[in-house]
């Protein structure tokens, strides 16, 4: 019998923005990196490199608010033992380490900062962009560890939460840069809409498959999981996640692919990308404020 | 060494004693409470019936709050007893969270009791060591344990349903309790190895 159908009080919308922010920031350092490492889309991707870095640093800020006292934050690394128990502590430095080096790779991308010894074309340089991006992977998995951990709350305690929110932090990453390239016209034209377009086209593909696995699989896993799920299917999840934020995205860039005309694909990918930061957002909100605690006795 | 309860559910009649106990123990503000009883129904008319579970921090071996507590600030003493150092404590509440038995709470504000413009020199001296935002709970009154008396909660049980003791001295009242009634844990499959046993009514 389900009598405890209230989701968790504890994280609120800190830890929700915190969520979205780090898996947007790391998608957004990821696909940069990669465009300037095959030297497509250069005036897009190095803004993208840097914006990447700083919007894991707000997501990051959001996490002192968090605390109430940001003055207390300073104890967290204070300890180096909880490093081999808690998943916070790790995801810290990840982050910290993560804005550092995502910032250190792309600075020298602009010309203000050129007097730095390395930039993305030297050895060093290259070594700093791969070794954040593999981190900007952490950073988009690590907020999935974080909750996938608390085995009071079902609706997080499985695996299937980390590769969710990964995919949808690439999602979101992914439809910030088009969101980017459109004040850039000169540099993206319609083909480049159009590929990126593609990628993100197959990642709401992955992540469709990746919730609806999500979903099901916690549906069928106990009495407290079930009425998290019942909790979760609002209007809002199923509007402004499932519908608004996937399938018409999905819709779009699917039949963008066939339109040639760029004012109207740039309108389109716009109000896409539009839409996946928006069900992005919602999709964490969900997730987060969803979790039933199990019933102690 | 390793302290422990026992909680003789037969014997609870949901008085709630214990909980005002620890309330006036600790002087816990208003909205936190380090100790409850749950209330819930069992069976179906006929022969249903009202049934408590008091619930403390369960002092676990295996505590899932210190294993995802960032700072070190929940720590375990050898004799058992899971505490929460304030001066460490971030506020993070991922401990809130992860404690299965919902035995800790955020101190998100310290209030006065009945409107009180300020805090009784009671409420004062009791609250000295709470710091707002951060993770407080049940301690199994170590301040009395060190003076050899019992915790607030057994020693006020008017039905005697609490005992407490020794769990790794297999001769004490508590693990004899255990063994011929075969106490309980809650959430065993969980493996926090809980030391707050029950006995089911």
């Amino acid at each position: 019998m389900i009598d405890q159908t209230e989701g968790q009080k504890e994280w609120g919308w800190f830890i929700v923005l915190y969520v979205f922010l780090a898996g947007l920031g790391g998608g957004a350092f990821l696909f940069s990196f990669i465009l300037i490492y095959f030297d497509k889309y250069f005036a897009v991707a190095r803004i993208g490199a840097l914006v990447g870095p700083l919007v894991v640093l707000i997501g990051s800020g959001m996490l002192l608010f968090d605390l109430g006292s940001a003055t207390r934050a300073y104890r967290l690394f204070t300890t180096a033992a909880t490093l081999l128990s808690s998943w916070m502590i790790r995801g810290a430095w990840i982050l910290t380490a993560f804005i550092l080096l995502g910032l250190a790779y792309a600075l020298p991308l602009f010309s203000w900062f050129s007097w730095l010894p390395w930039n993305q074309a030297s050895g060093f340089g290259q070594g700093l962009g791969m070794v954040a991006a593999l981190l900007a992977l952490v950073v988009a998995v690590y907020p999935g560890l974080l909750l996938g951990v608390i085995k009071s709350i079902p609706l997080w305690n499985t695996s299937a939460l980390p590769p969710l929110f990964f995919l949808s932090g690439m999602d979101t990453g992914l439809a910030t840069l088009v969101l980017m390239s459109l004040a850039f016209p000169s540099v993206v034209q319609a083909d480049g809409l159009h590929l990126l377009g593609a990628i993100d086209a197959g990642l709401i593909v992955l992540l469709l498959i990746a919730l609806g696995a999500y979903i099901e699989i916690v549906r069928q896993t106990g009495v407290t999981a079930a009425a998290s799920i019942h909790l979760l299917k609002t209007p809002l999840f199923i509007g402004g996640v499932v519908i608004a934020g996937l399938l018409l995205p999905l819709a779009i860039f699917i039949c963008g692919a066939y339109v040639s005309d760029v004012a109207s694909v740039r309108l389109m990918h716009g109000t896409a990308s539009v839409l996946i930061l928006c069900g992005g957002l919602l999709l964490r909100l969900s997730v987060i404020k969803s979790g039933v605690r199990i019933i102690v006795r | 060494m390793r302290y422990g309860m026992v909680i003789d559910l037969k014997r609870c009649a949901g008085c709630n004693s214990c909980t005002v106990a620890c309330r006036a123990e600790k002087g816990t503000p208003p909205g936190i409470l380090y100790h409850r009883v749950e209330k819930y129904e069992s069976g179906k008319y006929p022969a249903a019936r009202m049934q408590f579970r008091p619930i403390p921090c369960m002092h676990c071996q295996e505590p899932a709050c210190l294993e995802v507590c960032p700072t070190g600030a929940t720590y375990k003493r050898d004799d058992g007893i899971v505490l929460v150092d304030h001066n460490k404590c971030m506020g993070c509440r991922y401990c809130v969270l992860a404690c299965p038995y919902e035995a800790r709470q955020t101190l998100r504000r310290i209030d006065n009791y009945y409107g009180m413009a300020a805090r009784t020199p009671y409420e004062m001296l009791k609250q000295k060591d709470l710091d707002k935002g951060t993770a407080v709970k049940c301690d199994f009154c170590v301040e009395r344990l060190e003076k050899g008396r019992l915790p607030a909660c057994v020693e006020t049980c008017p039905s005697q349903a609490r005992y407490f003791g020794d769990l790794d001295d297999p001769e004490s009242e508590v693990s004899e309790l255990i063994a011929v009634n075969r106490g309980i844990v809650l959430r065993e499959e969980l493996g926090t190895k809980p030391s707050v046993y029950y006995i089911n009514g």
